[in-house]
């Protein structure tokens, strides 16, 4: 253990550095193959069904005679037209963060992300 | 492991300090003017804890480690500070470990510096993990890795000049 033979640079040291790098460079590369994992969840009456956040669509959906017309777009969804009355489903915006959820009462439809990042902290006292 | 002997006892004190001393020296760097991205440091202190290892050996090196985090924890820490040096600390003793057990004969000191500062920076992402969620590993991570490959090689560099010096002759 002693200060004998411990030289400043081996070999083995280029190995260490082009590791450390090459992890960091790992992890640049990583999030964005991860990213279109978001899910959305819809459940109109009932019976739920997938659809995936990372591509766009639109569709309509139809409950105790009410239809919703559903948008997904650059991974947020939301509900843009409605023939309810009470709107709430439109005025609540566009959902893309785990666990927000966009609900129509009157017609017992729901829509909300299943999987996929969390909203982030708005902060953090030390 | 010989037994506890007084003189080296009483240099890894000396380091100790020195460890203490040089992490208050480094708040006055200005480095995030110059690197604005938070959570980046030269990790001076890094300095005495190898030089602790390579002149007293690892058991000596690990007291010196934890004796400054806790005591700089007293001085100058929150609890938050300590979670984080604690886990960060634990991790660049874990690299100054296998670096002595096992990668003594194929690498230099910048090689276990860089692991040390690698290993560092891991051990303080998952830290921040534990508190703001997994996908900081992803986010910070790599900058912090990339990072710590350059002021590693310059902590290494320092090491080796003063492992040089013989300050201590067991």
């Amino acid at each position: 253990m002693k200060n004998a033979g411990s030289k400043l640079f081996r070999a083995g040291d280029l190995i260490i550095c082009f590791a450390v790098v090459a992890i960091a460079v790992l992890l640049f590369v990583l999030p964005f193959t991860k990213s279109g994992s978001s899910v959305l969840a819809v459940s109109v009456g009932g019976s739920t069904q997938r659809y995936e956040l990372g591509q766009d669509r639109e569709f309509v959906l139809e409950n105790n005679g009410i239809m919703l017309n559903v948008k997904i777009e650059a991974g947020e969804a939301s509900v843009v037209l409605s023939t309810c009355p009470d709107k709430v489903c439109v005025r609540t915006g566009k959902i893309s963060a785990k666990g927000q959820i966009i609900v129509c009462a009157p017609a017992d439809i729901a829509i909300w992300i299943e999987s996929g990042e969390e909203d982030g902290y708005d902060g953090v006292i030390g | 492991m010989t037994a506890l002997s007084v003189k080296k006892t009483a240099c890894a004190a000396a380091f100790t300090v020195l460890a203490l001393a040089l992490s208050y020296f480094e708040g006055f760097i200005p480095l995030s003017y110059i690197i604005p991205f938070p959570g980046i440091k030269l990790g001076l202190a890094n300095i005495a804890v190898m030089a602790a290892c390579f002149y007293l050996g690892i058991a000596y090196a690990i007291g010196v480690s934890l004796c400054r985090i806790f005591i700089g924890f007293l001085l100058f820490g929150s609890v938050t500070s300590l979670w984080f040096s604690f886990c960060g600390g634990i991790f660049a003793l874990a690299g100054l470990w296998l670096y002595t057990a096992f990668l003594k004969n194929t690498n230099g000191i910048i090689g276990s510096s860089v692991l040390c500062a690698a290993l560092h920076s891991t051990g303080q992402c998952l830290a921040c993990s534990a508190i703001y969620g997994y996908y900081v590993m992803l986010t910070y991570l790599p900058y912090l890795l990339l990072f710590s490959a350059a002021t590693g090689t310059v902590i290494g560099f320092i090491v080796w000049r003063l492992i040089s010096l013989k300050i201590y002759q067991g």
